[in-house]
């Protein structure tokens, strides 16, 4: 349904940003109005004309995303064009409420519908594409269903388990050097006077050299998942396949982007220091499908931070299906 | 309209020639030189810079055609016009049947339901067990192939289709229903995707690739024609909208001809390049041939991943199908098979080809997973480069495969709007031939016949193709064809005699062929209903979409056809009565060029 209802606004914005085109022209204005229409309200029009255009291709890459979406923008506006076309020939006269006032007189100031409606329009459609933007719908049929949000509550109450069990994160590992390329330079509106370090940390683990994708499904009080590749062997059903093995991914190196995670700031003033060790899953268009915390810091905060940057701005090469740890360290320089 | 005076025309096709030539082996060197230095130079892959460099061979191949025909004498716009005319004249006929073809294609499956009615099945079951459907199946009717092959059921295609190749080394599809798992007779027709969809790429010229070549040669010929268009075209903006049917029929032509091109200017473009770019290792053998020393089988191997292994040459088992098909879902994550393909059998190193579906994405990456037969372990995925994922994701925007019906809907109606461009385009040429070659009615009878073949008889021999495959009964045999080859039989006849009859009746035989496309048309309807019973309301009823859209299809086409019919008639008895003034108005010679018209508009 609400596919139906986005093309139908996809089309209208493109018929009527067309018809306000087609009208600013002389022969077609004398054709609808039995007089071409004055220069100063054909660029009215054409101000109208072209946003309403936008709008529509916005509507349609917000139907289906952007791949189909942009394809589907230019058909709807080729189909539509054509569509005011014939209009124009045959049926010239469904057009005339666009250039209402016939004669605008010196005089009033003139409001002509065109304008009136086209402006209320693009408004709306601009309104309602910025809140679609901003909340997309859940499109079954193309993306797979999202999977649970990890609730922060539930992550603190683990935290300060682990934090008895475990008292420190693996901090063993030399720092990155500061002047390494692919490190993101620390976010700058944290710009607090102790300025905050982030330092990439390799957690030691065996390499794993090519890793078959897996389901997560794995909870938060696993530990560390073993660290052998999963052999091919016999497939006998999906059920049956091994535990998941994640690949260890040193923070901000290797493919992909992988922007630094904003410290907290009541984190930094209360002088919160750990590591998080993410878990996540990419699908294969490169995007982060599931993370969820393999080892949580003892700070709440800090967790949220790091599973926040991960899930909403870290994004892949495609490709296949993978599965990847990161440890993140959160360190305030002294 | 062509040169401003008449050249000897053995230097016009030696200079056309030359520039073909030229401009080939211009963008086939820089092709070769691409594939054999990318990847010295960066850091590109091998396959991925054959790919990269064969894909930009063909802007290059067209700009420099450009260049070699724009001649400093005449000025840049004239010799445009010469060039727009002449590549859309020269293989117009060709560029129509590709576009018309094409454009039925975006609805190959439909009419193989149409054209098939034992394949016309409620939807399919989601889940199948192929070990216990197919095999049997497969090893019964295929068990010395060195292959077979299984396209799973999809809401196009209701059945599962099996392909194996036989004993003579031909394929052979059978269509099973997946719900009992009867295999289904031989359908007795190549359908959409047999005949139409292979017509649009290759003509049904095998020999020597020729009519692949000669398609890509009227795409090359498409994307000259659009590029000197527009910049020939002196009032694109101002005449955007134009369209004037009460002025005379030049002036009508012309306008729907800027129309159909101009507005739909993106989608032609990408229709003629993409077409172009999905077949780049025939048009520019240069760049894998260079780079992997003529070894295709590397090249694709390298570029798309494919996995290949020998036979071991002892026996072997297969393990279960749908264990394969499980463990390629979870692989996935999301996606379904679409192909399963089982290489030797029933040896000890056979393998399995699981093929992703492209339904949910533009890029047709045709994913796979191949398995070891044996043990149903994974061997190799392929994986595609960012390159390649380029030249899928064009051949996606070409083909419409997606699970989207309002894509297809439109690329319909923006296909039919191509044989409008490219129809349109030779009339209005034609119309100036016949005032200028007045005092040689032959060769305006002759080009006149020729258009009526081409564009009406290709028409007319479509429809013709599907009454024939509604008459025919299921064991049709003549003179040694089978079924299939005599529908493809009565499409050709009729196409020939409908040049010849072109050539009979003269001007009157727009008319009469119009006239018989609408009677066709409502043949075929009607033949549908008696010989299946599924009317049109049945099939509305009962949601068989494909066969209901076919049939209004073809009913408005055929009201269409019957209209035009009737209105050239009637222009043609007005015409008569006014000839000997207007043969009298014809005299003085109008270069009615593409640019010189729009002037006077």
């Amino acid at each position: 349904m609400l596919d139906v209802i986005w093309l139908v606004l996809a089309a209208a914005a493109s018929l009527l940003g067309f018809a306000c085109l087609a009208l600013s022209l002389p022969h077609h204005g004398r054709a609808v109005r039995g007089a071409a229409l004055p220069a100063a309200r054909a660029r009215r029009l054409r101000a109208c004309g072209y946003p309403l255009l936008v709008v529509s291709g916005a509507f349609s890459v917000l139907r289906d995303g952007a791949s189909f979406g942009s394809v589907l923008a230019v058909m709807v506006l080729i189909t539509s064009a054509w569509a005011v076309a014939f209009t124009l020939t045959w049926r010239p006269h469904w057009l005339r409420p666009l250039a209402w006032p016939r004669r605008a007189s010196a005089a009033t100031r003139e409001v002509s519908v065109a304008s009136l409606v086209t402006t209320v329009v693009c408004l709306t459609c601009l309104i309602v594409g910025v809140l679609g933007f901003a909340c997309p719908m859940p499109r079954p049929a193309v993306r797979p269903a999202e999977p649970p949000p990890i609730v922060v509550e539930q992550i603190a109450e683990r935290a300060s388990v682990e934090l008895t069990a475990e008292p420190a994160g693996p901090s063993a590992a030399p720092e990155a050097a500061p002047a390494d390329p692919v490190r993101p330079s620390p976010p700058a509106h944290v710009a607090a006077p102790p300025l905050p370090a982030l330092i990439a940390v390799t957690l030691p683990g065996a390499q794993t050299d090519f890793v078959l994708p897996v389901q997560v499904r794995s909870h938060l009080a696993d530990t560390r998942p073993s660290s052998h590749a999963r052999q091919p062997g016999p497939v006998t059903t999906a059920a049956a396949a091994p535990a998941p093995v994640a690949q260890i991914l040193t923070f901000g190196e290797g493919e992909g982007k992988q922007p630094a995670p904003v410290y907290p700031s009541q984190a930094l003033r209360e002088g919160q220091e750990g590591a998080v060790v993410v878990r996540f899953q990419l699908g294969d268009d490169g995007r982060v499908r599931s993370a969820e915390l393999a080892r949580p810091s003892p700070w709440p905060l800090l967790n949220s931070a790091a599973l926040r940057v991960v899930r909403e701005r870290w994004s892949f090469r495609s490709g296949r299906v993978r599965l990847y740890e990161v440890s993140i360290h959160f360190e305030l320089s002294k | 309209m062509s040169s401003p005076s008449p050249r000897p025309w053995p230097r016009v096709v030696a200079r056309v020639l030359g520039a073909l030539v030229f401009s080939y082996a211009v963008s086939a060197g820089l092709v070769a030189l691409g594939a054999v230095a990318l990847p010295r130079a960066t850091s590109l892959p091998t396959g991925e810079a054959v790919v990269l460099s064969s894909m930009l061979g063909f802007p290059v191949f067209v700009a420099a055609l450009l260049w070699a025909f724009s001649q400093r004498t005449l000025g840049f716009r004239r010799s445009m016009a010469w060039l727009h005319t002449w590549s859309g004249v020269v293989l117009g006929g060709v560029l129509f049947a590709v576009f018309w073809m094409g454009t039925l294609s975006v609805f190959d499956r439909e009419i193989d339901r149409w054209m098939m009615p034992a394949t016309r099945l409620p939807a399919p079951p989601t889940q199948l067990a192929l070990d216990t459907l197919v095999r049997p199946v497969a090893e019964r009717l295929a068990p010395r192939s060195s292959q077979w092959q299984i396209s799973l059921p999809t809401e196009r295609v209701p059945t599962l289709q099996l392909r194996w190749k036989d004993a003579a080394g031909d394929n052979v599809v059978r269509d099973i229903d997946p719900t009992t798992g009867a295999v289904l007779g031989s359908a007795g027709t190549l359908g959409g995707t047999g005949f139409i969809y292979p017509f649009h790429y290759r003509l049904h010229l095998s020999f020597l690739d020729l009519g692949s070549w000669l398609v890509g040669l009227a795409a090359v010929c498409m994307l000259v024609a659009l590029v000197s268009g527009v910049v020939i075209h002196r009032r694109l903006f101002l005449d955007f909208f134009r369209l004037r049917p009460t002025k005379r029929t030049e002036r009508v032509t012309l306008d729907l001809h800027n129309l159909s091109g101009v507005v739909a200017l993106p989608f032609h473009l990408m229709v003629a390049l993409s077409g172009l770019v999905i077949m780049f290792a025939l048009y520019f053998p240069s760049g894998w041939q260079a780079a992997y020393h003529g070894d295709r089988q590397a090249f694709t191997a390298d570029s798309a991943g494919t996995y290949k292994r020998d036979r071991a040459k002892r026996p072997g088992t297969l393990a279960s199908l749908d264990a394969m098909t499980a463990e390629a879902r979870r692989l996935w994550g999301h996606g379904e098979p679409a192909q399963v393909r089982v290489w030797y059998p029933k040896d000890a190193n056979a393998y399995v080809e699981v093929r992703r579906s492209v339904d949910d994405r533009v890029t047709m990456d045709r994913e796979v997973i191949y398995f070891d037969g044996a043990s149903g372990s994974v061997l190799s995925r392929s994986e595609l480069g960012p390159v390649m994922t380029a030249q899928r994701f064009i051949e996606g925007l070409h083909m419409v495969q997606h699970r989207h019906w309002t894509l297809r809907g439109f690329y319909f109606v923006a296909g039919l709007a191509g044989c409008v461009l490219v129809a349109t385009g030779l009339l209005f040429w034609l119309s100036t031939r016949r005032a200028q070659h007045a005092p040689q009615p032959l060769a305006v009878r002759v080009v006149e016949a020729l258009a009526v073949g081409v564009i009406a008889g290709i028409i007319a021999a479509t429809i013709a193709f599907f009454v024939a495959n509604r008459l025919l009964p299921p064991d049709a045999r003549f003179a040694g064809f089978e079924r299939a080859d005599l529908e493809m039989w009565v499409f050709y006849l009729v196409w020939l005699s409908s040049f010849a009859h072109a050539a009979w009746r003269g001007h009157p035989a727009w008319a009469e062929q119009s006239l018989a496309v609408a009677v066709l048309a409502i043949t075929a309807v009607l033949l549908n209903w008696i010989t299946t019973g599924h009317h049109l309301l049945f099939s509305v009823r009962h949601g068989s979409h494909a066969v209901a859209g076919m049939d209004l299809l073809l009913l408005a086409g055929a009201a269409i056809a019957w209209r035009v019919s009737r209105r050239l008639r009637r222009r043609s008895t007005r015409l008569a009565t006014l000839a000997p003034s207007l043969s009298a108005e014809a005299a003085p010679e109008v270069d009615a060029d593409a640019d010189a018209e729009a002037e006077h508009a």
